[in-house]
């Protein structure tokens, strides 16, 4: 299972970056992303190396996972609201995948386990299928000098890192917690600079700055010959496997704490209700977009104050 | 498996059909033409009927209004994502027309946005515009929407938009801003289409009285900027036609044919730049150039003086030896 | 004597019963079952005509003579054709079965162009013997057990003790000597009784009649059970692949095979989900098709009055109800059935207007791409898989094509076969029986999950 779970912290590094992470930082450090990302990962790889969360009570691991949890699924249900389903509401768009969740969260923990093998395949299968076509769009011309301060540079290595690994670490049970990732967060990095890269080049740097979900943007691009065009639909399904699989690792980080496994279900619906009623107010949309690096760090660090079981590792 | 059943039989009574919308109340537009006139935005749709295309027009005080009004007198659902082309005219503000596109995700962006100034394009019920446009244009991304809101909306260099006239594409019509300037035509269009490295360009030759006409295969274009900004223009080209009294088996005339191709060809790029510099727009994305150089903009692009050096080399002459 | 008369009391009414008296020797047999030239060579020409001696047995020259204990064991043995002899308190049986088979033909469910002809028939021991034919080791072993109150099938598991799981064969045996039912008619019966998986609609349970492919999934590590009276083996445990796969790619050039074999996992994705991706397609996101496409569709099903779900799921039913009577008829009628199918489905429907002309491609290429595969049950398991798709497509679209996708392989991972994971090699990933199923490339290796003795080499 030490296979699985480090395909299991693929997608969870790389969740949060749709809808947030990335047009977050493309905004903030335009030509110097690049520079950001690979400080970024350097962080990431120290905080991992250093940090070690243990969660002992299940009220407090609970709050920690809902808060990623209704964080990203905010994020997805506006991101599939505005370009797969229009007219429907947001709560029925949430409804089926809460469904899903629940009916792998209520199998074992292996079934989890088993499913990142599968769904690593897809991933990687759309992630070729959309990485191939869009290179031809690629420009070297949008790296052009921008006023950009470079201390951005740094506070965005910063937001790269916590994007990348708070997930991580709060969705790490007690049985792996010795379980070496750090060669899986490297490649996931890798990808994740490259789909970066990728959306500037093409882009450019005002675009980037100015759209909600840039990474979605360049998928309408994606054309295999003149025929197979607009299947920004089928490719975009990427991410969504990424947060659903980022949503089932915290949900079974929850399940995992809890005395009754069956309270999972009363969890999620009425974190559905919450994420539901978030998606009816655009202002919560926009408090996540532009505070969720403060939520995610202070949420660190209060972990950090609260928890003695942070341990340096030697 | 009673769970399963039981969740499937409430998703079908309770999520009812959101999105759902038959082929048949479809109706799928293929271009759009927008107008502005007497404080009001005029639409023009073309739906896709069959072999023939049907037309529906609307108005309103904004462009959402003129959508809605032309919808209201079909009994079909417009559908956006199959759209070929945008055309606009010169009355209409550019940057409502892109941002409008742009919000909205049900279009697909990679239709092609185009300037006509005649109102009667749709008069024949059996040309489908957009489809020509499209085959016109071909699927590359040199027109597509997206580069087009692309270079609108970072600035790097001004737009150009292809004019459709009289059932085909002519010339293109250059902006400046949000404003649109000149037309460029014929040869002015070949030379700009050398100097955005275009290959399907063609070099017509005057010597003497007659001509050569050079196909160009492959363009290699070099700004630099300094106290003046340097244009190199790389050609390698072929003989398409050739009604010259010179000798072309001999190495000295086919110099001399080379250096007469690039002399003309910089008279011409000379004179272009001269137009563009005057409309003040910036196809060529030379303020990028300087921005990168001295990150700032003390001297805009039309401040410089310009020098242009061509070297066209022939390197095919067909079947013919002379 | 004491025998005896239970004998006769027990078979009172049973005409076929033969009780012959020779001396003081009592022959007892049943003349269905038993063979008269058997009995005639073996025990009547044998009796002495002076003194009978106290032990008979010595003289019996037939190569199978038991010695019976009580009157469980005689009563067994006279049932499966053996001929009692009882000598004043000696009793013994002497196997005089006649031969009731048929002789061994081609296989008909799982025919191959290359490859052994031969298959398993009724009578259990050809059928053991077939398989041993193939294999020459004495780590060959069978465990046998019998099943049925009335039945008494005989009933063998069959395993190489230093490749498979023993525990596995223990587990197994646990589970068939617990079977509580009156009898087995076939192989097939006892299925249920060996896997406890009534959620999962694919097969767990390998059903084959090819005695090559029991010994080469001996050879893998599985286990495979026979029974009396059954021309068909069980082999298990069984993953999803071993369906998708049939036997007769190993006498295939591999490069060509796997070409195939890539087609056939397309094919068991596409039979599950063309239906619900025309469905998604054509009513939510109409922009995935190529525009000249959409307008053919669109003019297509201008004239068709239902909406595109209802649509599928006429044709759909009309293609499993055609289905099922060709099966169901004999065959020399089902060419008819065939023919009056077709006819309707592409040319009456279309002309009607009730189904689009596309709509047909879809259902038939649905229906050729599940064809692919030789396990009925796979078909069925497909079809229910299809039309869950079906519905949840048409609300969500291709999000929901995506979403039921994630279900059903949630669902794949959820099951285990005594176990071991139902969809194995892919998830958890093992490459070395990946290389026996889903592709072919040499392998000599055992996969990990099945055996212990993992390499192939020395025995």
């Amino acid at each position: 299972m030490k296979k699985e779970f480090n395909i299991l912290n693929y997608f969870n590094t790389r969740a949060l970056f749709m809808g947030v992470g990335l047009s977050r930082i493309l905004a903030n450090t335009n030509e110097y992303s690049f520079l950001a990302i690979i400080l970024g990962t350097i962080i990431g790889l120290v905080l991992l190396y250093l940090l070690r969360i243990e969660m002992k009570s299940s009220f407090f691991n609970t709050i920690l996972n809902s808060v990623i949890i209704v964080m990203s699924l905010v994020i997805l249900i506006n991101m599939i609201s505005t370009m797969y389903l229009t007219q429907m509401p947001k709560f029925l768009i949430g409804l089926p995948f809460t469904l899903l969740l629940l009916y792998l969260l209520n199998k074992d923990e292996k079934v989890l386990f088993r499913l990142t093998n599968i769904l690593l395949f897809f991933n990687l299968v759309y992630y070729f299928l959309s990485l191939f076509p869009l290179l031809k769009y690629f420009s070297f011309s949008a790296f052009n000098y921008t006023n950009t301060n470079i201390s951005n540079v740094f506070v965005s290595a910063i937001e790269f890192a916590l994007f990348s690994i708070t997930p991580t670490l709060f969705t790490r049970t007690s049985e792996y917690k010795d379980v070496p990732i750090y060669k899986m967060y490297i490649i996931s990095s890798i990808t994740m600079g490259v789909i970066f890269m990728l959306t500037y080049g093409i882009l450019g740097p005002e675009l980037a700055g100015i759209v909600r979900y840039p990474e979605y943007l360049i998928l309408k691009e994606v054309s295999i010959s003149s025929a197979i065009q607009n299947i920004e639909n089928i490719v975009s399904y990427m991410w969504i496997i990424d947060v659903f699989m980022l949503i089932a690792s915290c949900g079974n980080s929850i399940k995992h704490n809890l005395k009754n496994p069956k309270m999972i279900n009363i969890i999620f619906i009425v974190l559905l209700f919450i994420t539901s009623y978030m998606n009816q107010h655009y202002e919560y949309i926009l408090v996540i977009y532009q505070f969720s690096p403060i939520i995610l760090g202070s949420v660190l660090f209060l972990v950090w104050l609260c928890n003695k079981k942070l341990i340096f590792k030697h | 498996m009673k769970k399963l059943f039981l969740i499937l039989i409430c998703l079908f009574f309770l999520t009812g059909c959101y999105n759902y919308k038959e082929l048949d109340e479809l109706g799928v537009v293929s271009s759009i033409l927008i107008d502005f006139k007497d404080d009001k935005y005029k639409v023009k749709l073309e739906i896709y009927d069959e072999e023939e295309v049907q037309i529906f027009d609307g108005e309103g005080e904004n462009i959402t209004e003129a959508f809605k009004s032309a919808e209201a007198k079909s009994d079909n659902k417009f559908f956006y994502r199959h759209l070929n082309a945008v055309l606009v005219t010169d009355n209409v503000n550019i940057e409502h027309i892109i941002y409008y596109f742009f919000r909205n995700p049900e279009t697909n962006d990679n239709f092609s946005l185009i300037n006509t100034n005649d109102e009667e394009i749709y008069n024949d019920e059996e040309f489908n515009v957009g489809l020509a446009i499209r085959n016109d244009l071909g699927y590359g991304q040199d027109f597509s929407f997206f580069s087009d809101a692309k270079n609108f909306i970072n600035k790097t260099s001004d737009l150009t938009l292809p004019i459709y006239k009289d059932n085909k594409l002519d010339g293109i019509k250059t902006l400046s801003n949000q404003n649109f300037k000149s037309e460029i035509k014929d040869a002015e269009e070949n030379v700009l289409k050398i100097l955005l490295e275009n290959n399907n360009a063609l070099l017509n030759t005057k010597c003497g009285n007659d001509y050569f006409i050079l196909e160009i295969n492959s363009v290699d274009t070099k700004i630099k900027v300094d106290n003046k900004i340097k244009i190199k223009i790389n050609i390698k080209s072929g003989i398409q036609e050739f009604t010259c009294s010179e000798d072309i088996t001999k190495i000295d005339d086919l110099k001399k044919l080379e250096k007469l191709a690039s002399k003309s060809l910089e008279e011409d790029a000379k004179k272009l730049i001269d137009k563009l510099n005057n409309d003040s727009t910036d196809i060529l994305g030379i303020n990028t150039l300087i921005m990168n150089k001295y990150h700032k903009l003390d001297k805009y692009f039309n401040d410089y003086d310009y020098e242009i050096e061509a070297d066209v080399s022939i390197y095919k002459k067909g079947l013919l030896l002379k | 004597m004491d025998y005896l008369n239970k004998i006769q009391k027990d078979y009172e009414n049973v005409t076929d019963l033969v009780v012959k008296k020779i001396k003081s020797i009592h022959i007892i047999y049943l003349e269905t079952l038993a063979d008269q030239d058997k009995i005639n060579n073996y025990i009547l020409k044998i009796i002495p005509k002076s003194l009978i001696p106290r032990d008979i047995k010595r003289l019996v020259p037939s190569p199978n003579v038991k010695d019976v204990t009580n009157y469980k064991d005689l009563n067994l043995y006279l049932e499966t054709g053996f001929t009692i002899i009882i000598n004043g308190k000696q009793v013994i049986a002497v196997e005089t079965k006649s031969n009731l088979n048929r002789g061994i033909e081609s296989p008909t469910t799982e025919a191959t162009l290359y490859g052994p002809k031969d298959s398993l028939v009724e009578n259990y021991q050809t059928n053991l013997g077939l398989i041993k034919r193939r294999i020459k080791s004495s780590h060959f072993k069978n465990t046998v057990c019998n099943v049925g109150r009335y039945t008494k099938t005989m009933c063998s598991i069959l395993y190489i003790d230093n490749v498979a799981e023993v525990e596995l064969v223990d587990k197994i045996l646990k589970c068939l000597e617990n079977i509580n039912i009156d009898g087995v008619n076939d192989i097939s019966e006892l299925k249920p009784y060996l896997i406890n998986d009534t959620k999962n609609v694919f097969p767990a349970v390998k059903t084959t009649e090819r005695p090559d492919v029991i010994a080469s999934a001996l050879l893998e590590g599985k286990i495979a059970i026979i029974i009396d009276n059954s021309p068909y083996a069980l082999i298990l445990p069984a993953f999803l692949v071993d369906f998708i796969n049939p036997i007769s790619d190993n006498f295939l050039k591999s490069i060509n095979v796997n070409f195939i074999k890539i087609l056939r996992i397309c094919c068991f994705l596409l039979a599950i989900v063309l239906p619900a991706f025309y469905v998604a397609v054509t009513t939510i996101n109409q922009e995935t098709i190529p525009t000249s496409l959409l307008i053919n569709i669109q003019n297509q099903r201008a004239n068709v009055p239902f909406p595109a779900v209802m649509e599928s799921v006429i044709t759909l039913i009309i293609c499993e109800i055609l289905r099922e009577s060709d099966i169901r008829f004999p065959s020399s009628y089902g060419s008819a059935i065939s023919i009056l199918g077709a006819l309707i489905l592409g040319e009456a429907a279309v002309s009607a207007g009730i189904v689009s002309p596309i709509m047909i491609i879809v259902a038939s290429m649905t229906f050729i791409s599940s064809m692919i595969f030789t396990d009925l049950e796979v078909i069925n398991g497909i079809r229910y898989w299809r039309f869950i798709f079906l519905f949840i497509s048409a609300f969500f679209g291709l999000y929901g094509v995506g979403l039921s996708a994630i279900l059903l392989f949630t669902n794949l991972c959820n099951y285990e076969v005594l176990g071991k994971p139902y969809f194995y090699p892919i998830s958890p990933f093992d490459m070395t029986y990946l290389k026996e199923s889903l592709i072919k490339i040499r392998n000599n290796k055992r996969s990990r999950l099945l055996s212990k003795n993992r390499i192939k080499g020395d025995l």
